[in-house]
């Protein structure tokens, strides 16, 4: 195996692979919680009757805090569900150094140093025996707390959205008690 | 320990898709059983109870609060909002836990060929770089051959465990994602509303349900394991692409191959036709004189000098006034000759090669052959000496017309698989192929013998591929010596 670790340079992308996988997920579990706080902070806020100073805070949170801006502003629809373009971009980048390392390694393959050739293959083989796990693993890892955080937003502005709702419900019904019974068009 | 890997990682799919199955019929014949009871608050509170879990609170909540006078919208409005906070799954950290390990073993084949692989390159990089450059292209196959099989297989594996992870997948996102177990749930609190206060209106509950309730469509898992297995069926289009040379070879050839550019260099008839066969090593030395000999004539540097006849030498043998291209035959080392198939070696051939040795003292020659690799044709040699060797000859090769003779084994070349009885032959001479002081192959032509069969008898003693079809391998390199007086 020490032939694998003899090339430096694909050392390198596979430490920063499994650096990345196991940064990624810390980074994510801490953004997942702090996230969490601001929800609840806000529900907090806009339940304990101080709902402009929730939507204000909302509206600096970034687009994280969207589908909760929707439900302080009263907005009587579903909480929009959160894009998978982000979880697919920090994927992407899960799985770059592993594709780094084989652009390198089959470069390094084909050249005409054949003393090279032989670490190079060994480095990639080994490389991606390690990465390709790592970088799955904590794919599934990121998209299952962002899935789990996309919850706790959901239920947070549900509660919100059953708050507009109850008004509505009960301003349509002060409306229809103040205009009285409807009158029946085919009795006059 | 990948035999075992796999059929376990097998072996969780299947129970995590049972479980899936078995949890959802569970789950949702409670639920009926849980509405079925519930008549009135009382009955409700023992029903509910039955329910367990996170659903048993929330749906026992709403009961009791139902039962202390609170408005039924309130107390339902309370229970959708409880549900919609239910993660419905077990802990965060422990779905995390068990998907890592999921894909840890299912990735587990793969990465347990690929380190294998690592392994064994390492162990024989110091044995395959010590051999000469010929003998490193034969052996190292031979040495590799295990390992990179390994990795084909645990590939495969892998393929086939992603394909059921897909499947399983699909079927836990249709049946137990927390949005639908969520929505089962919240449609069962409006049935038991609905039976325990009947007639009563809930116009906040029944318009949050409305907004918040979750599609439970199937399409959207369908879609992605459609889009899943078109990305997996992608992948091994690609290998299967490409796997014809890496199954034997696992890099492309990347020699450099005649005539890099400029191929119209070299002149001769459209309708000349190089034998194809699978052996000689590559031909890389653009510098030699060449020699054409199509079907009509013997041409050097695009005139020709002699005429062939019926695939022999013409009336017009020997040529005259050729001093210019003997002067240019004496100052190369070797002549590079590129003859169509059809001529006769043992009336042109032959004879060209005695003339060329006699009169311009040439003693090496290169007789081009082309080799129809899959991904796409390369030019090599054979190459072949006219001069006795120093040595004794280490096997003699005799072509006749319909048979040929390896040392002392006889092969008609009308049986199939008579190459492989002449890689056999040659193969088993170690002192043709590996000793640093390799002996020369004697090779002899009796009765009439076309390029062409000189070509395939000499490419097959040369070959170095395993199988009959030509794997992208150089050749042995052997020293061939052709008798020529």
């Amino acid at each position: 195996m020490h032939l694998a670790l003899s090339d430096p340079l694909a050392l390198t992308f596979v430490a920063l692979g499994v650096i990345a996988g196991i940064a990624l997920v810390i980074w994510n579990a801490i953004r997942a919680r702090k996230l969490r706080a601001t929800f609840n902070e806000l529900a907090f806020a806009a339940l304990d009757g101080r709902p402009e100073e929730a939507r204000v805070q909302a509206r600096s949170g970034g687009r994280a805090l969207g589908p909760l801006l929707d439900a302080l502003g009263g907005k009587l629809a579903a909480p929009q569900t959160r894009s998978w373009l982000g979880d697919a971009l920090m994927i992407l980048g899960l799985h770059l150094p592993a594709v780094l390392l084989t652009i390198y390694a089959t470069s390094a393959v084909r050249t005409v140093d054949t003393a090279a050739r032989l670490p190079a293959a060994s480095a990639l083989f080994l490389g991606l025996a390690v990465m390709w796990p790592v970088a799955f693993a904590a794919s599934v890892i990121v998209v299952s707390q962002s899935r789990s955080n996309a919850r706790a937003l959901r239920a947070t502005c549900i509660t919100l959205i059953a708050k507009s709702v109850k008004a509505q419900v009960d301003t349509e019904l002060s409306e229809s008690l103040r205009r009285g019974p409807a009158r029946d068009p085919r009795g006059e | 320990m990948s035999d075992l890997l796999f059929y376990l990682a097998l072996l969780l799919q299947l129970g995590l898709a049972l479980w899936a199955i078995l949890a959802t019929l569970k789950e949702q014949a409670s639920l009926r059983r849980c509405v079925a009871q519930c008549e009135d608050p009382d009955s409700a509170e023992k029903a509910t109870k039955n329910l367990g879990g996170m659903q048993g609170v929330i749906a026992g909540e709403m009961v009791e609060s139902v039962r202390l006078r609170s408005t039924l919208d309130d107390a339902l409005v309370k229970a959708i909002a409880r549900a919609s906070e239910t993660p419905w799954t077990p802990t965060l950290a422990l779905v995390c836990g068990l998907q890592a390990l999921t894909v840890g073993l299912v990735l587990a084949p793969a990465s347990l060929s690929l380190l294998k692989a690592a392994h064994t390159l390492g162990a024989h990089a110091a044995t395959i770089t010590a051999l000469p450059t010929s003998s490193r292209y034969l052996q190292a196959p031979l040495a590799l051959q295990d390992t990179f099989i390994g990795v084909r297989e645990g590939f495969s594996r892998t393929a086939i465990l992603l394909a059921g992870l897909a499947i399983v997948w699909a079927i836990a996102w249709w049946l137990r994602r927390p949005l639908a177990r969520e929505a089962r749930f919240v449609q069962a609190l409006l049935h038991i509303a609905t039976r325990i206060r009947p007639g009563t209106s809930a116009p906040v509950a029944a318009r949050l349900a409305q907004l918040v309730a979750p599609q439970n469509a199937f399409t959207r898992p369908v879609a992605a394991v459609g889009i899943w297995f078109v990305a997996i069926t992608a992948g091994w289009a690609v290998l299967l692409g490409t796997a014809s040379l890496r199954a034997a070879n696992h890099t492309e050839p990347n020699y450099s191959v005649w005539p890099v550019k400029g191929r119209t260099a070299i002149t001769h008839s459209t309708d000349l036709k190089l034998p194809v066969v699978h052996g000689g090593v590559p031909f890389v030395d653009q510098g030699l004189a060449t020699i054409t000999v199509s079907p009509q004539s013997i041409m050097f540097q695009g005139r020709a000098f002699a005429s062939i006849e019926d695939g022999g030498l013409g009336p017009d043998w020997p040529p005259n006034n050729v001093q210019g291209m003997r002067q240019t035959l004496q100052q190369s080392d070797a002549v590079t000759i590129v003859a169509d198939q059809r001529v006769s070696a043992t009336r042109a051939l032959v004879p060209l090669i005695g003339w060329l040795k006699q009169d311009a003292g040439v003693k090496h020659y290169h007789l081009l052959v082309s080799r129809d690799l899959s991904s796409g044709a390369a030019q090599a040699d054979l190459l072949i000496s006219a001069s006795q060797p120093d040595d004794a000859p280490g096997l003699t090769i005799t072509v006749q017309g319909k048979q040929l003779s390896v040392g002392q084994t006889r092969v008609p070349n009308s049986r199939s698989g008579w190459r492989n009885d002449v890689r056999v032959a040659v193969r088993r001479i170690d002192e043709l192929l590996l000793t640093k002081q390799r002996r020369a192959v004697q090779v002899k032509l009796q009765g009439e013998v076309s390029y062409q069969q000189l070509a395939q008898s000499l490419g097959a003693a040369d070959d170095s591929c395993a199988g009959d079809s030509d794997c992208g391998l150089p050749g042995l390199g052997l020293r061939l010596v052709l008798a020529v007086d």
